[in-house]
């Protein structure tokens, strides 16, 4: 087990490795100039250049990228070229409200899509099973930036049930926070559910077809205990991997989610410095969004060992 | 010899019966009735470009109607007209961002995981580093370094798909390898591409058709975000992405700017995805028989 | 369509949110405007769609809106009312003595962090701002101010090289407003505003919002002798999407917005809870050319893009028909606006010809635009009149720094713009776009005859005099097609009907620190 989790883990300093110099060098072809944003539109050309040489923006490439690989050892994200704040503190102030939201999905994913997937594989070819498989197929096909803009006219604009917008702080006012939350953790949720319910399904199916449930059956265990104890236990462990597979997608999904929902998260904050040109944000905060989800996807990896024995931990 | 042979022409039996199982299934009529539907929009859309692009002031945000059967939008430009139009990128999307990443991926996942050693490294190691990035944090970023439009976008989808080909294409080269065809051909010198070409790759088509329809389903979600977002089609060309974010601002005021791209979309990326159900059920009661 | 949701007096719904947790959704939605439940004094919520970049008056940028920002921390010498007259500030008088301007300053004013406002203090403020080194935004504001010296504790004293008839609206503004000599000294204001203002920063969260508390020790009073600021706290919400905006000032979660567009604001007017109040700010679009290089180097192609738009077209799809049309930046009720200047008629065929004539047909030009509705409208609306002179147009829509520095390295060939107007004076209106190498002055417009009309218009005194110097500029860029001039949406002020108290400045913007909640 040592051994697995140590190659995992250099296996997750390599692709760290890549990710960041894919990262740096991307960005850096940016168009645009970051002084225009900082001197704003009345300045000189002499201003902008004293400007450039403070940023470092005239140094050669491979110093520029050196200096930054370096800060970042040190948990120096460097400064916004805005704001001027330090990229670390921008972060920390929008990571929990995409925490949050992703937290807020995938919770409502997993209590909406494991006994949905449940019902239907129990209840397989019945009318419930098509009802549900169908709604899978429509939470799968439809895009977050759709489903986001019909519920706002839905249950803001028509019914008035939830604001179309904004962000109240949870250590503000708790219920707000969360009524504010509804409808952007449903359209970032939507799809996730969808995949959750298929996959408890299947694996459901499979586990119900196993030759210890015909055992367990035969001993004339009753079919409820049946389903509950033994074949849901072993459905869950594909469950919790393709879960945390979602993890990338559920992010994809709040960047869409936060910008029309104006809510202040991790999402946001990349789209927004994307479109003011305010590299290190991007970097940092694109960064962070990598790290998180390779780590999600270790703890996954983990947790599957653990919790299935067949796997051998020395396979190449 | 003999035994190559055998399995070409048994394959082509195989093939023909899985088509006629497929076109007996409802989700691929649906999925075909979408792709002709997306497919004649396309091709009649050149000849209506002055219709999809002319602005009319005095005829603002229409419901559906006569004169204008889907109403009009916030220029006064016929919706269904632009509807039409904007099946050209669905189009392109899948054609060219797809089929570039899925022949790219592919060779990429053949020769890695068929050479293995460096090549299989530095492969594998850079599809590691693409795929981690969540996929439309990957493409902004691209379209972002590149600059909006079209084509770039495009190539964003293509760069954010290809390492998906090539890591499954990659696994499944792995276990076809030390199959007993894959070597008696390997001894008796056929070179390392015929191989690859005539004995690997065809083993891979069900997968690859598959995996390639749930892709386009994705590509086409990746497009409308970044058309949405304001990164792809530019104006005044019409996509269907653009057109949703475009009446978002006017839903109280005309609904069907916003739903009517947001169900073409809907349709077509549910096509992808029943298709790829169906194609798969077919494989794997093919496989299991 | 508004959906308003019940809207009771937001600060009762707020307490019976606090008090019942049973209550229907819909209210609660109701509660949830402002933050926390407010002290008697009120909170504020402001939408703001134009965040500052900085809250360093000096280095400030956004002409108009910054400025709402900067009133809540700063306050200058003088201040200049409505009506533009001048009134007592941080000086309580002042005198003019050939070149010397002495100001006469107040005493027992401190600044946030403690320290007394001097006149040490306020030679460090202008002579930072006169210092052309530094790199700070405003140097032009006191450009004919030689020295600034304290000839006692509380007497500044301003050394001029020639006359300035808009020296004292500079020092009422930006330029003039006061900071901490300390922060001076640490150079953090950008993030730290320390000045004398009515109300001290909180928090500031980049694309989010911006808190400030009342400040306990402002040294204003109101007519009645009562202590100002008379709100708490205002929170400023930054949101871009009008949309959004608009929502949120009809679910009560913002109570004022800084600026709608008509198609936005005219949704809210069956609302009883939000009045409209216009304060003469006008958002003038206008196109910007470039005529150094590509077709619009050329002046019959230009004069075809004038006679190409259709103004009032884009009036009703972008302004929803609320707007009126001017020959240029002036707006009908300045006094410098000129009503013999003609609008050119929108008239398609004859620029067809021009275009023709100038053998330009099918020649690719480029619009750019601020990804910011409804800009985006604006400039496709252009482009497809454009196309039907036989010209080839794109529409490029950026992101606003980027859109500036493209037009910075003068690579588009025209741009639709923005600005809020009137401004404090024509010379800040004009100067910046029209002088040759001027700033804004994208697109390379260099006329000797204009440089010196606009020269002239800051020498002289006296309104008649320089309103006729100002008809002429106007009337030089109409006939040059410099720049052309589209619709003036209006904007007006939106906010709850309970906020009262709004105190504004002779260019339509606003100051709080004697706004109250009615309740």
């Amino acid at each position: 087990m040592t051994g697995f989790i140590l190659r995992r883990v250099v296996q997750l300093v390599i692709v760290l490795a890549i990710v960041s110099v894919a990262l740096f060098l991307l960005l850096r072809l940016l168009p645009g100039d970051p002084t225009t944003t900082i001197l704003g539109t009345e300045a000189t050309h002499e201003q902008r250049e004293i400007l450039r040489a403070e940023l470092g923006l005239d140094q050669p490439l491979i110093v520029q990228f050196g200096q930054w690989i370096l800060s970042v050892f040190n948990g120096d994200l460097g400064e916004s070229w805005i704001t001027g704040e330090p990229v670390s503190a921008v972060m920390s102030d929008r990571l929990p409200v995409t925490v949050q939201l992703g937290v807020m999905s995938l919770l409502g994913a997993l209590l909406i899509g494991v006994p949905a997937g449940v019902l239907a594989a129990v209840r397989r070819r019945s009318t419930l099973d098509t009802a549900l498989t169908g709604a899978g197929v429509f939470f799968l096909a439809i895009p977050n930036f759709f489903l986001g803009p019909l519920l706002v006219l839905l249950f803001a604009l028509s019914l008035g049930w939830a604001p179309p917008s904004g962000f109240v702080n949870f250590t503000d006012d708790p219920i707000a926070n969360l009524i504010h939350m509804v409808l952007p953790a449903v359209t970032v949720g939507s799809m996730v559910v969808a995949v959750v319910m298929r996959q408890a399904r299947g694996a459901m199916l499979d586990s119900l077809g196993g030759d210890y449930i015909r055992t367990a059956k035969a001993t004339g265990l009753s079919r409820g205990r049946v389903v509950m104890v033994y074949a849901l236990r072993n459905a869950l462990l594909p469950v919790i991997t393709v879960t945390g597979l979602q993890v990338g997608a559920l992010l994809s999904g709040t960047i869409v989610t936060e910008t029309i929902f104006t809510l202040p998260g991790m999402g946001s904050l990349i789209v927004n410095s994307i479109f003011s040109r305010d590299l290190p944000v991007v970097q940092g905060a694109v960064l962070l969004i990598v790290v998180a989800v390779l780590l999600i996807n270790l703890v996954t990896d983990l947790i599957y060992a653990w919790l299935d024995p067949r796997i051998v931990y020395d396979a190449a | 010899m003999t035994l190559i042979q055998l399995t070409t022409s048994s394959s082509r039996k195989i093939a023909a019966r899985l088509l006629r199982m497929l076109l007996r299934d409802w989700r691929v009529v649906f999925a075909l009735t979408v792709f002709v539907a997306i497919g004649c929009a396309a091709l009649v859309s050149p000849f209506i470009t002055d219709t999809m692009t002319a602005t009319d002031t005095g005829r603002l945000l229409r419901g559906p109607g006569p004169g204008h059967l889907l109403g009009t939008d916030n220029l006064g430009r016929d919706i269904g007209a632009r509807l039409v139009g904007g099946a050209v990128v669905t189009v392109q999307v899948v054609a060219i961002a797809v089929g570039a990443a899925l022949v790219v991926g592919t060779v990429l996942g053949l020769l890695a995981g068929y050479l293995g050693g460096w090549v299989d490294a530095v492969v594998m190691r850079t599809v590691d580093g693409l795929i981690a990035f969540p996929l439309l944090v990957l493409a902004l970023t691209i379209v972002a370094a590149l600059g909006p439009g079209v084509n770039n976008a495009l190539i964003a989808i293509a760069v954010v798909i290809t390492p998906q080909f090539a890591r499954l294409v990659r696994g499944e080269v792995l276990s076809l390898r030390t199959r007993d065809w894959v070597a008696a051909a390997r001894i008796v010198g056929v070179p390392t591409p015929v191989l690859l070409y005539r004995h690997v790759l065809p083993h891979l088509a069900g997968t690859l058709l598959v995996f390639t329809a749930l892709q386009a389903s994705t590509a086409v979600v990746a497009e409308g975000a970044l058309s949405f977002l304001g990164l792809g089609v530019q104006a005044p060309d019409p996509s269907w992405g653009a057109m949703v974010a475009s009446g978002t601002n006017y839903l109280s005021s005309n609904w069907a700017l916003s739903v009517f791209p947001g169900l073409a979309l809907f349709l077509t990326i549910a096509a992808f995805n029943l298709l790829a159900d169906a194609l798969r059920d077919v494989f794997d009661t093919h496989r299991t028989n | 369509m508004t959906n308003t949701p019940k809207r009771g007096d937001r600060r009762n719904a707020r307490r019976l949110s606090l008090a019942a947790s049973t209550l229907t959704l819909a209210l609660f939605v109701a509660s949830c405007g402002g933050s926390e439940a407010g002290d008697s004094a009120g909170t504020l919520t402001v939408g703001f769609d134009n965040e500052p970049v900085t809250l360093d008056p000096a280095f400030s940028s956004a002409i108009s809106s910054d400025r709402n920002v900067l009133n809540m921390f700063y306050d200058t010498l003088v201040r200049q009312d409505a009506d533009g007259e001048f009134v007592p500030a941080l000086a309580e008088d002042w005198e003019q003595d050939g070149d010397t301007l002495r100001f006469f300053l107040r005493e027992g004013v401190t600044f946030h962090d403690g320290t007394d406002f001097d006149a040490e203090a306020a030679v460090a403020n202008l002579t930072r701002v006169m210092d052309p080194e530094n790199g700070n935004t405003k140097a032009a504001a006191l450009a004919k101010v030689e020295e600034v010296t304290a000839e006692g504790e509380h007497i500044l004293e301003l050394t001029l090289s020639e006359p300035d008839p808009i020296l004292l609206v500079n020092l009422a503004h930006e330029a003039g407003m006061m900071a901490s000599p300390s922060s001076l000294e640490a150079d953090s204001l950008d993030r730290e505003p320390v000045g004398t203002g009515p109300f001290t920063l909180s928090s500031w969260r980049s694309n989010v919002n911006l808190v400030a508390e009342a400040n306990p020790d402002y040294w204003r009073t109101d007519d009645e002798g009562e202590a100002l600021p008379r709100l708490g706290q205002v929170t400023f919400d930054f949101v871009t999407d009008p949309s959004t905006l608009r929502a949120n000032l009809s679910a009560g979660q913002v109570d004022m917005v800084r600026v709608l567009p008509p198609e936005e604001y005219l949704q809210l007017e069956e609302n009883p809870q939000v009045t409209f109040e216009d304060t003469g700010v006008r958002r003038s679009y206008y196109i910007s050319i470039n005529q150094e290089e590509g077709v619009f180097e050329n002046p019959q192609a230009r004069e075809a893009l004038s006679l190409a738009v259709d103004r009032e077209g884009i009036g009703e799809a972008a302004a929803s028909g609320e707007y009126d049309i001017s020959p240029s930046f002036a707006t009908e009720f300045d006094w410098f606006f000129d009503e013999s200047i003609q609008v050119p008629e929108h008239d398609p065929e004859r620029a067809a010809e021009l275009i023709e004539e100038a053998g330009l047909e099918g020649e690719e030009v480029s619009i750019l635009v601020r990804r910011r509705d409804p800009d985006p409208t604006i400039a496709e609306l252009v482009q497809s009149e454009l196309n039907q002179t036989g010209l080839s147009a794109s529409v490029e829509v950026l992101e606003f720094e980027s859109l500036l520095d493209q037009m910075n390295e003068g690579d588009y060939d025209a741009a639709v713009m923005v600005i809020d107007v009137p401004r404090l004076d024509p010379s800040l209106t004009f100067d910046p776009y029209l002088v040759t190498g001027a700033p804004n002055n994208w697109g390379g417009i260099s006329s000797d005859e204009l440089d010196d009309l606009l020269a002239e218009g800051t020498r002289i005194e006296g309104e008649s005099e320089r309103a006729e110097i100002y008809s002429e500029v106007q009337r030089s860029i109409g006939d040059n097609n410099d720049l052309v001039f589209l619709h003036q949406p209006t904007a007006p002020l939106i906010h709850d009907v309970d906020l009262q108290g709004l105190v504004f400045n002779v260019d339509g913007q606003w100051r709080l620190d004697e706004a109250w909640f009615e309740s």
